[in-house]
């Protein structure tokens, strides 16, 4: 049998045992804790991450310097003015991204395409003032991945009802937009330069004058724009394809697209242009007059009043 | 002083008291070596690990059939051939040993003796503690037809190779016995306290102490039995002097941790 001594000796053991088995387990809880909040950290931290994953800063209007209408030649020269980079409705410019690539073309000019993210582009235009730069669309542009945002819009474009045109002269949007992938199309240089120009005359002015001379190139401007919008969802590419479809007899996407850029800014005049004339295009002339007219009531614009009367008056003329 | 756990603790002293616990392995080779032991085989193999209840076995088919079968047992190894022929010939025909000049001399009388009788079953435990010319003449006992060997041998890294090499081209037929399963244990000393009439310390025991038992003792019978012995030794000295440490049903698992501990089975 124990006497006390062994006991005593025995319990001083197990203490020491049990100290031992408790440090251990508070090392263990210490380390397993640790890991959790570590990998708790990386969780939120990978959540946050793919809920803030930097979307590209809506651009609120590409700039082009173009001044003057381009002529249709596989090079064009032409002078242009540096800009002031606001909008009519006062919004700036964000990124425009410059990306030179020299040209085969007989007068050797450097083919460009102009991604200027801010004032990189007054930077960039001072830095090559008096120098002639030739701008054309290129098809290796790099595009950034974003996810893409499904744009719902309230009622389907060629909807008739009531509530395609609100009291207050909003396009209600509640159609998905379907993404189709549209197959490469060639388009004339005209265009290209045309699309441009119209959306630079009006929201750009002079601000210094600089010499850039533009090389026009055969691009698939449709794809080009669509993965533009989709990488910055700014409404002027929106318009821009509303134009394109437009140009390329495509209605309804046309259509479509001016319903994403109303949806985007209710308030710009050119979506509902390219509403109303797309409207007229696929004989639903009724429908593009009320648009007119409900957006005309609340509001007033130049632009929209002529379109309006030329509408009414049977003018289909797209000048 | 006495006290309740004195008794307890006597009933794990190993190899003093036969109190044969029928568990599932252990039933399952009974089963088989009983079988193997009616066939006609010469040679048979009984091997496992050191506390696997080997010997409790041997010794268990050895008080089932002594009254049935011409059978035998050793339970410690010879190393002399002479003292080994002498202890054979004593308990296969109960009468003193006339000196033998070797194995053959042994043979000849025996077989004169058995004549027509079923041959011999000699059960010998530690076998791989047997010189290996004692086994070879032992192996050619058993050509004779007139005796038949059971070697029970230990399965360590070092035994196994004799288990192996040795045995294993004259061996007809060999027998495994492994350690007990948690659950064993449990049976083990769930049957060991109901067979010494101390149903009331069943319940002191909870999973968690079979768990840290197994733990300990690796569910070798052997340890399991020091094991408790020294539980019980521990308890049997707070009965004693510290009674209200031991007050209550279930046992403090610190009592089966200070066992552990001073039989180094927990390093500190």
């Amino acid at each position: 049998m124990f006497n006390a001594e062994g006991i005593i000796e025995l319990e001083k053991k197990w203490l020491s045992y049990k100290t031992k088995q408790r440090s251990k387990l508070s090392i263990f809880i210490i380390f397993a804790l640790v890991i959790f909040t570590f990998a708790s950290y990386q969780v939120y931290s990978n959540l946050y991450i793919v809920k803030n994953i930097p979307k590209e800063k809506a651009i609120k209007a590409p700039v082009v310097l173009i001044d003057k209408p381009l002529i249709a030649k596989p090079t064009v020269k032409k002078e242009i003015n540096s800009t002031k980079n606001t909008l009519p409705n006062e919004k700036k410019i964000d990124l425009i991204t410059l990306d030179k690539i020299e040209s085969k073309e007989k007068n050797n000019t450097i083919i460009s395409t102009l991604y200027i993210k801010n004032k990189k582009l007054v930077n960039e235009i001072n830095t090559t003032s008096n120098k002639d730069i030739n701008i054309t669309i290129s098809k290796k542009l790099k595009i950034l991945k974003v996810n893409y945002k499904p744009y719902f819009f309230k009622l389907e474009p060629t909807d008739q009802g009531s509530e395609l045109f609100t009291s207050n002269g909003f396009l209600a949007l509640n159609v998905p937009l379907q993404i189709k992938e549209v197959p490469p199309v060639k388009i004339k240089k005209q265009q290209v330069i045309e699309t441009i120009r119209s959306l630079t005359e009006t929201t750009l002015k002079k601000k210094e004058p600089n010499k850039i001379s533009i090389d026009s190139k055969e691009v698939d401007t449709i794809k080009y724009l669509k993965e533009k919008y989709y990488a910055t969802s700014s409404i002027v590419f929106a318009l821009m394809l509303a134009e394109e479809y437009y140009y390329e007899k495509d209605y309804k996407n046309s259509l479509q697209w001016a319903l994403t850029a109303n949806d985007d800014d209710s308030q710009n005049t050119k979506s509902w242009s390219w509403f109303a004339k797309a409207k007229v295009k696929l004989g639903q002339k009724e429908d593009a007059i009320r648009a007119l007219k409900a957006y005309l009531s609340n509001n007033n614009s130049k632009r929209l009043s002529t379109l309006l009367r030329k509408i009414e008056l049977g003018d289909t003329n797209d000048k | 002083m006495t006290s309740n756990y004195t008794d307890i603790k006597n009933i794990f002293v190993d190899g003093e008291v036969f109190d044969y616990v029928n568990l599932d392995k252990s039933a399952y080779a009974y089963e088989r070596l009983v079988q193997t032991l009616d066939k006609p085989l010469k040679l048979i193999l009984f091997f496992g690990k050191p506390g696997t209840g080997k010997t409790f076995l041997l010794q268990k088919i050895y008080n089932d059939y002594k009254d049935k079968k011409d059978i035998v047992f050793f339970p410690r190894p010879f190393f002399d051939e002479i003292e080994f022929l002498e202890a054979l010939y004593k308990a296969v025909f109960n009468e003193n040993s006339p000196k033998f000049a070797g194995y053959n001399d042994f043979l000849s009388i025996s077989s004169e003796k058995l004549q027509d009788k079923k041959s011999v079953t000699v059960l010998m435990d530690e076998a791989q503690l047997y010189p290996e010319e004692l086994i070879e003449k032992i192996r050619l006992m058993s050509d004779s037809r007139k005796f038949k060997f059971l070697f029970t041998v230990h399965k360590t890294e070092k035994e196994d190779v004799l288990a192996k090499d040795y045995f294993q081209t004259r061996i007809w037929e060999t027998i495994e016995l492994h350690n007990s399963s948690l659950n064993e244990i449990k049976t083990y000393i769930e049957k060991k306290m109901i067979f010494h009439n101390k149903f009331e310390y069943i319940t002191i025991f909870k999973d968690s102490h079979y768990k840290l038992m197994m733990k300990t003792t690796k569910g070798n019978l052997r340890t399991i039995n020091k094991l408790m012995y020294k539980l019980f030794e521990i308890l049997e000295y707070y009965d004693i002097n510290k009674p209200s440490e031991v007050r209550g049903k279930a046992l403090k698992s610190k009592f089966l941790e200070m066992a552990a501990i001073n039989l180094g089975m927990i390093n500190v």
